[in-house]
């Protein structure tokens, strides 16, 4: 038994444009390195072992966030960082905020990459369920041009993605509503740790808000659930539960008990499954509680946003 | 390959293999020994040096990508013999014990108070959370970016 | 905030905020080689061959040991500081995972890694120990055959204070109160790994040696044994050390090895571990599988204390402490109570894990001593339905029975315990806490 600790022999081209990157990424065992601070530690571990690493770093076109056309557009090279710090990205998409502040640490936060942590797949990632439960579309653009995959179909398990070989993550896209709400909610062992579970939540609300005097329902909700297992990071019976509800304490907690049955934690060194299952049903209803007021819903005793 | 990094403002280039991390080819390669390696799970910190002036794990970064890029480390903090405020404050309030994780916390926190001057005790704690001490119990290090905070370069 | 006589600044901060002190891993000599430990997969297995030819066809490796490499020279096995045996290198078994198994000496850090993937090592797994409490099972695996007369996986028995008076405070008690407890294992985990250059030069004879010890005369005078060299012609650096914490004080197969290189090659070897390593394979604290008993009054009054302990001291017991006591200074687990009687029983066993015990300020086995007894203390108190302060505070001996000899023996020189306690309380407000929780 070794622990290598330095990655094994590996060649290293620096793209000086996108069409540059595409073309070197259809040769085998290639990988995009970016922030590289999920590949880098998979490759001293030899758990990775590409043969050649293309740097995107200077892709300068691919990092922004900015509003365009109704919808958030983040650009895969933006940084955690940058996410985190977007008064835009804040103001639509709370969401992606809460899941920011608790995504590793405060310096690899400045150096991973949106995109990378999407592609790197891991069942544990925090973004992919915050994406998944906006409805995200990842555009992967190709050399003949873009194609748009839904998040929720972006992953095709652990560690694996949807992208092929000459392709590349170039954005990721959401559609902004009003009347929306979101959050997020995570439990770990210790600061930056990955997830023991967690669950974010985008409600748009309809009726009831600003004053009008129809009681408010949800018009539509999106679930994410991290490292429990859920099927592309969704919990998609207690989203079909929530829709026409009420935003309040009952549906809520209903629809985290939903949540929490229709997912496969797995035991492990973070905790038993039954524990990991109560953690999905109780964040489940608190980033739902936390969205819903986001979205306009009114406040109820205890309430925090 | 043929990587060229500026290290505290001087140029060095080398002959490395292109899997070779940035804090081996400062230690090993360019002799500057004061960032260090500490864990396998880019968890504790003590290799955190500047590239392109954002503090970064260098155990996780390829030299190959800091070709042509600038890096800074602990050795480029006293300027002139005079020491950093960050340094200086280390010293005053106790900041260190072993020594090993100290450089690491102190690029972090000159970072820090260059992009936030006056940083509340919960942002100092917040910013050095990706670094682990196994000697001094943290408070001593808060204290010690506090004191760098009140204490500019040039009025100590 | 005044510190005794006021603050006075370390000098050696000097040279650590400015980067420039000097760790093992920062020494750098001239034709300097690296090395890397190949460690067994396996907790338990019999060692069938090992192929170092690829590895030894790289071209940049300069040199592989193993365990026979080393058998020839009679370095093989160790001494430790606990009058055990420790393999340098396994020869006919490995006996925890992690265990060392071969060592390359290559010309940079990452050619020595590479090489290690190009030995090729046959096990046959076997049963492996890895709970205490099954070590000394009948028909337990026996992991030490390599020592002579060692039929089980038994270590040593130790006890201390009066059995037989002990079970007769137990058996007319008013209460008795038991508890079932695991201090776990603890790994000190310095932030810095232990490490070593080794450099002998063949001309002098003399052997220099930079190596992250906390230990550097015991250090010396082992590798004296073991290389066979007069003390006067080893010279031992202890430089700048990221922590230690009991960790660096014993001695570990990859310094020997690193030695060895240095001997084979005639050049430096630097041998460094990795994090991984430092947590699998160095030695850690703790580990006491312990079965605490008190007997008191109805009234509150602590009679005795009574205590069974299993020790796990892993594969090779290199327990590093000077104490003539096998379980160091267990023996104060009468705490700061006036007891009638008292009487400990430690077994030390041997199981499939890294070697080891306490070491150093992991304490010599205080640290379950004093668990034990305030563990016991809050026990009876749940059981007696009164307050584990109020509890302690009718048991703690007073400043007038100072000088004190407690039921192991030892002599209390001085103390004011209540009037300690009331002023730890005070200070945390235990009052207003224990307001919080009723």
């Amino acid at each position: 038994m070794h622990y290598m600790q330095v990655p094994s022999q590996v060649e290293y081209e620096r793209a000086t444009s996108l069409e540059h990157a595409l073309s070197l990424l259809n040769r085998p065992d290639t990988r995009v390195v970016a922030g590289g601070h999920s590949l880098i530690p998979m490759m001293k571990l030899r758990l990775a072992q590409p043969e050649m690493l293309v740097d995107i770093n200077g892709l300068a076109e691919l990092a922004y966030i900015r509003l365009d056309g109704g919808q958030l557009c983040i650009g895969a090279l933006a940084r955690h960082a940058d996410l985190l710090s977007s008064a835009i990205a804040g103001e639509h998409f709370p969401i992606f905020h809460d899941a920011e502040r608790v995504v590793a640490d405060p310096i690899v936060r400045l150096w991973g990459t949106v995109g990378g942590s999407l592609c790197q797949a891991d069942p544990s990632e925090d973004l992919s369920a915050a994406f998944a439960a906006a409805r995200a579309i990842a555009v992967i653009r190709g050399q003949d041009g873009d194609r748009l995959v839904p998040v929720r179909e972006f992953h095709r398990g652990p560690y694996e993605t949807v992208i092929g070989p000459g392709e590349l993550l170039a954005e990721v896209r959401v559609p902004v509503r009003p009347g929306t709400g979101s959050a997020y909610e995570k439990v770990a062992r210790r600061a930056g740790d990955w997830s023991v579970a967690a669950a974010g939540a985008v409600l748009r609300l309809s009726g009831g808000l600003g004053g009008s005097p129809r009681e408010p329902v949800i018009e539509s909700a999106g679930l994410g659930l991290t490292a429990v297992g859920a099927e592309h990071f969704v919990a998609a019976e207690a989203e079909a539960f929530l829709l026409g509800q009420a935003p309040d304490t009952g549906s809520f907690a209903q629809a985290g008990a939903i949540a929490a049955e229709h997912c496969h934690p797995v035991a492990d060194q973070r905790g038993p499954e039954d524990y990991k299952r109560h953690l999905v049903a109780e964040l489940t209803t608190r980033a739902l509680r936390r969205a819903a007021i986001r979205a306009g819903a009114p406040k109820s005793d205890g309430d925090r946003t | 390959m043929r990587v060229a990094v500026t290290v505290n403002g001087t140029e060095y280039a080398r002959d490395v293999e292109p899997r070779l991390l940035l804090i081996h080819f400062l230690r090993d390669e360019l002799g500057l020994t004061g960032s260090h390696w500490g864990c396998d799970t880019s968890n504790c910190g003590s290799c955190v040096v500047w590239l392109d002036a954002k503090p970064v794990k260098s155990c996780t970064v390829l030299a190959a990508m800091a070709d042509g890029r600038s890096v800074q480390t602990v050795e480029g903090l006293e300027r002139d013999g005079q020491l950093d405020p960050v340094q200086q404050g280390f010293i005053e309030c106790h900041g260190l014990q072993c020594g090993f994780c100290t450089p690491g916390m102190m690029m972090t926190a000159r970072w820090l108070l260059d992009h936030h001057p006056d940083p509340a005790e919960a942002e100092i704690r917040e910013v050095i959370s990706g670094q682990t001490c196994r000697c001094t119990g943290y408070e001593n290090i808060v204290r010690s970016i506090r004191w760098a905070a009140k204490h500019s370069r040039g009025t100590q | 905030m005044t510190m005794g006589f006021g603050r006075m600044l370390r000098k050696e901060d000097q040279r650590f905020i400015r980067g420039q002190g000097t760790y093992v891993d920062d020494v750098q000599l001239p034709g300097m080689l690296y090395g890397a430990v190949l460690r067994s997969p396996h907790p338990h297995a019999r060692i069938l061959s090992v192929d170092t030819l690829a590895a030894e066809a790289h071209p940049k490796v300069k040199a592989v040991i193993t365990g026979e490499t080393l058998k020839q020279r009679n370095l093989a096995w160790m001494p430790t500081l606990s009058g055990d045996t420790q393999a340098v290198l396994a020869t006919d078994k490995v006996r925890f995972q992690g265990q060392e198994v071969a060592f390359v000496v290559a010309e940079d850090r990452y050619s020595a890694r590479d090489a290690l993937e190009l030995i090729d090592v046959e096990y046959e797994p076997l049963p492996a120990v890895v709970d205490a409490r099954r070590a000394l099972d009948t028909g337990a695996p026996v992991i030490r055959d390599d020592r002579v007369h060692q039929a089980s996986n038994h270590i040593f028995d130790w006890e201390a204070g009066d059995a037989a008076r002990t079970e007769q405070v137990f058996r007319d008690a008013e209460v008795t109160v038991t508890q079932d407890m695991l201090y776990p294992r603890v790994h000190p985990a310095p932030l810095e790994t232990c490490g070593i250059v080794a450099d002998f030069d063949r001309v002098s004879g003399k052997l220099t040696i930079w190596a992250t010890t906390q230990a550097p005369h015991a250090h010396r005078t082992l590798y004296a044994i073991m290389a066979g060299l007069p003390e006067h012609k080893i010279r031992v650096i202890s430089p700048d050390i990221g922590g230690g914490f009991g960790n660096k004080v014993p001695i570990y197969p990859g310094y020997l090895c690193a030695i060895t290189g240095s001997m084979l090659t005639g050049r430096p070897v630097k041998w460094m571990e990795d994090r991984s390593e430092n947590l699998m394979s160095t030695c850690f604290a703790r580990d006491f599988h312990m079965r605490g008993e008190l007997a008191a009054s109805r009234d509150g009054k602590i009679r005795a204390v009574r205590v069974t302990v299993l020790a796990d001291h892993g594969a090779f017991n290199g327990v590093a402490q000077p104490s003539k006591y096998p379980a160091g200074f267990f023996g104060v687990f009468t705490g700061s109570y006036d007891l009638e009687a008292a009487y400990c029983q430690v077994t030390g066993v041997y199981t499939n894990k890294a070697p080891g015990g306490v070491a150093y300020s992991c304490s010599f086995r205080i640290t379950e001593a004093v668990y034990l007894v305030e563990r016991m203390v809050d026990v009876l108190a749940f059981e007696l339905g009164l307050d584990p302060a109020e509890l302690r505070m009718r048991n703690l001996l007073r400043p007038e029975q100072f000088p004190y000899t407690c039921q192991t023996g030892w002599v209390y020189d001085s103390g004011d315990y209540p009037r300690t306690l009331r002023l730890a309380m005070d200070m945390a407000g235990y009052e207003s806490l224990t307001r919080i929780h009723e």
